[in-house]
């Protein structure tokens, strides 16, 4: 677009320059035809006035010879033939006869009568070459009257042929001067009078006084061209006035050695052109700016046409890609006019051909599936009848293999007649099957969540009373146990005892022995008993978890102990403070059982050593009972926590094998670990935790 | 030494037995009246002619009518409301001590299954009961 305003400036430019070049030519050539034709006008006026002078001098001249030969040459008469030819001469500014001596015979009254002038050029040349004709002189300034004048001269011949004398007009330049002043030669103008050496005679407008004689014969106008032709134009810078003119010279047919010149001011001949030029050039110039401004803003527009029609492609491409990746079809009805318009994937989702769909389109309404029909038409129905300008399902709509899929429709009315009814509706339709089917798949899922919830509730209830009849009858086994196993072993226990007291000294050996057997073993039995409750009880009871000092707790622990036997010497490493999260009852029967224990495995030691503390193991925190006693061996690390398992025999160390038992069932109820490290004869740690393991995540 | 027998409730015979044997062998003077179930103590202590005993010992487990409605019925009689009651039981139920003490028994023992404990605590009983505690005035 800018080349085109640039080619078209300069095309503009190009026709600017030739019209004015060529009128430049027209108007120099119609200058130099002007100029010609008035060197014309002025050699014929010129040529004429030198005629009538000329004539009315040859006429004077042969006056004057009549007078002279009949001898009246007496001044009165001369006087009265001169006064007349100067009164036929208005631009003579005086007549005047010279004689063969150069002396001034007679005047018309320039007060020259008997002045010499033979020393005048015109005189000697005539005396000396004795050439007849007219000839024109130079200006030169009057003797007497001290005008400048220029003078015609003819010569006087006798009849015998002897020169006589010469008759001379003095010719004022100003006649000249104010006719040529009417010749329309323009400000600048010149019209001069030269003879062909190229001495000035007469010049309108006068040279002033300094180069009023100045001969410009040595120019090559004079040497050349005038010599060569009696006629010619040229164009010169004025040696006299430095202007520059169209020139153009004519030699004067009746005096040959004269030439007219007339010179026309080149500028102001050119004025016209001038005009022109500066007016073209301006209407160039601002043609120019304004194609430039046009092709720049042409340019501009075309720019921001063409980038929002970019845009709006690649918006539309974009908006494509989207409907298409998502599944998206729009649809766009002008009702006004008719026209329906749909994206390929309105009908591609359903599996129909784009360009056979939408001859038919009118038919979507068939494919949705029956059970959605009803309403979806009604809701059309409405917004036809202007109650709702949008509206939007999600019904199944039949593809063309004959499955349903789900869709998603929605309508907007984009604008309505003065009636309400609609003019424009646009829509989307968009395949909804991946979401439906996730939704419907979701909803069984929750539907069966909550069914399952049911039943895991429902199951939680019953295995909760499963779980307190269970308790009840664990309850009433407890309670049959404690009073109804008791009672028959009291009775063994008693009688044995009855038996023995009645006996007295006369038991045999063996039968002593067997009763204390029968005895001892009855009396163990109610100690099993009596733990197996406890430990029941552990299980049983309620729990009341609140922050136990341990450390208290094992300090009053070690202190029954060594109250009970004070015969041992054990050493008991407690921290002054070590706080748990526990139920006080329980963790106080697990201390009193792992302190205990540590106490009866150390009682073999010479140096005794039973510790509480808390320790990180494997990045848990636990708390610890270590003694230095009698140890176990790891094998049997496992069985440890079983009731009534037992690693030492009785007699070794005494115990019901209930202790540990108890302190596992204890720590499993707080949800924590417990764990035996041990060695045999090297002492026993007892690690363990009293809350659930926190998760990892 | 209180007057007045000692009023043994309870159904099992070895039991009778051994506390008999107990309170002899801790040479309590007192009567001993033997009542084999709930129903038979009270009757014993409905009847205005019986002397009131001196120290009921009174086992739980008792058929027919339960060891803690014999208590509550001493307790809710005007004339045995104030009556010593022994709880001698083999329970150490904590719920059992609870209900004992609740209705209103003095004591609660439980009874050991070592025959030479059994009878230190019955001779306990006996010289804390009958010799030591001041009865309430009648």
């Amino acid at each position: 677009m800018i080349w085109l305003g640039a080619a078209l400036v300069a095309v503009l430019a190009v026709m600017a320059v030739a019209s004015l070049v060529y009128l430049h030519h027209q108007a120099v050539e119609s200058g130099e035809d002007l100029t010609e034709s008035l060197a014309q006008v002025v050699e014929e006026q010129t040529a004429r006035t030198l005629q009538s002078v000329d004539l009315r001098l040859q006429s004077l001249v042969v006056e004057y010879q009549r007078l002279s030969e009949a001898n009246q040459v007496d001044q009165q008469a001369t006087q009265a033939l001169l006064r007349r030819a100067l009164a036929d001469l208005p631009f003579a500014r005086g007549v005047f006869i010279m004689n063969a001596q150069g002396q001034v015979v007679v005047d018309s009254g320039l007060g020259n009568a008997g002045g010499d002038g033979s020393d005048r050029d015109y005189f000697r040349m005539y005396r000396e070459q004795s050439k007849a004709g007219l000839w024109i002189g130079p200006a030169i300034v009057g003797r007497k009257s001290g005008q400048p004048v220029f003078p015609a001269v003819r010569p006087i011949y006798s009849a015998n042929n002897t020169f006589e004398g010469v008759a001379v007009a003095a010719l004022a330049p100003g006649y000249f001067d104010r006719v040529w002043r009417n010749v329309p030669i323009g400000e600048g103008g010149v019209i001069a009078l030269f003879r062909k050496d190229g001495t000035l005679i007469v010049r309108s407008p006068p040279l002033k006084e300094s180069v009023a004689d100045k001969n410009v014969g040595e120019d090559g106008l004079f040497k050349e061209d005038i010599a060569r032709s009696a006629t010619g134009t040229f164009m010169q810078t004025s040696a006299i006035d430095g202007v520059h003119r169209f020139i153009a010279y004519r030699t004067v047919t009746t005096q040959p050695d004269l030439v007219v010149i007339v010179g026309r001011s080149y500028e102001v001949a050119m004025q016209e052109w001038t005009r022109f030029a500066w007016l073209a050039v301006s209407i160039f110039v601002i043609a120019s700016v304004a194609t430039v401004l046009l092709s720049l803003s042409l340019q501009r527009t075309w720019n921001l046409k063409h980038e929002a029609e970019m845009q709006q492609r690649q918006l539309a491409d974009r908006l494509s890609v989207a409907t298409d990746a998502a599944a998206i079809g729009v649809w766009d009805w002008n009702i006004a006019t008719g026209d329906w318009f749909a994206t390929p994937t309105y009908f591609t989702m359903l599996g129909y051909d784009p360009e056979a769909g939408r001859k038919h389109h009118e038919d979507w309404l068939n494919r949705v599936h029956p059970d959605e029909r009803q309403a979806i038409a009604a809701t059309v129905d409405q917004v036809f009848a202007g109650q709702s300008d949008t509206y939007e399902f999600e019904p199944r709509m039949r593809h063309s293999d004959g499955s349903y899929r789900w869709v998603n429709l929605m309508g907007f009315v984009l604008g309505r007649d003065k009636s309400r009814r609609p003019t424009r509706i646009v829509g989307v339709k968009i395949d909804i099957t991946d979401r439906k089917t996730y939704e419907i798949a979701l909803h069984e899922t929750n539907q069966s969540l909550l069914n399952l919830n049911e039943t895991l509730e429902q199951r939680v209830q019953r295995r909760t009373s499963e779980l307190r009849a269970a308790m009840r009858e664990l309850d009433s086994f407890s309670y049959a146990v404690a009073h109804d196993l008791r009672a028959p072993l009291r009775g063994i226990h008693g009688f044995s005892s009855m038996l023995e007291e009645s006996l007295g000294e006369n038991v045999p050996a063996d039968a002593a022995n067997a009763l204390s057997r029968i005895k001892r073993a009855a009396g163990r039995m109610g100690e099993l008993i009596d733990d197996l409750l406890r430990l029941s009880r552990i299980s049983r009871s309620e729990m009341v978890v609140e922050k136990c000092d341990i450390a208290a707790m094992a300090r009053t622990i070690a202190e029954d102990l060594a109250q009970r036997d004070s015969s041992r010497r054990v050493e008991f490493v407690i921290p002054d403070r070590l706080d748990v999260m526990a139920d006080r009852q329980l963790v106080r029967v697990l201390l009193e059982n792992l302190i205990g224990n540590a106490w009866k495995f150390t009682s073999k030691q010479q140096e005794a050593r039973i510790e509480v503390g808390e320790d990180v193991r494997e990045g848990v925190r636990v708390c610890y009972v270590r003694d230095n006693g009698a140890g176990f061996d790891m094998a049997y690390a496992a069985k440890l926590f079983e009731p009534f398992q037992r690693l030492h025999s009785v007699g070794e160390f005494p115990g019901s094998g209930i202790g540990l038992a108890t302190v596992a069932r204890i720590v499993s109820r707080h949800g924590g670990r417990i764990e035996g490290v041990g060695a045999v004869g090297r002492g026993a740690t007892f690690y363990f935790t009293l809350s659930p393991p926190r998760s990892k995540s | 030494m209180r007057t007045g027998p000692v009023l043994l409730v309870e159904d099992s015979e070895d039991d009778e037995i051994l506390t008999l044997r107990a309170l002899k062998d801790a040479r309590v003077g007192n009567s001993v009246t033997i009542a084999r179930d709930g129903q038979e103590a009270i009757d014993y202590l409905s009847k205005t002619d019986n002397d009131l005993p001196a120290v009921v010992l009174l086992d739980l487990n008792l058929p027919k009518v339960s060891g803690l409605e014999v208590l509550a019925w001493i307790r809710s009689q005007p004339r045995t409301r104030l009556v010593p009651v022994v709880c001698l039981t083999s329970s150490t139920e904590q719920r059992d001590l609870l209900a004992g003490y609740e209705s209103g028994c003095n004591s609660y023992i439980c009874k050991p299954v070592e025959f030479t404990e059994f009878s230190h605590v019955i001779a306990q009983l006996g010289m804390y009961w009958l010799l030591v505690n001041e009865a309430p005035p009648s």
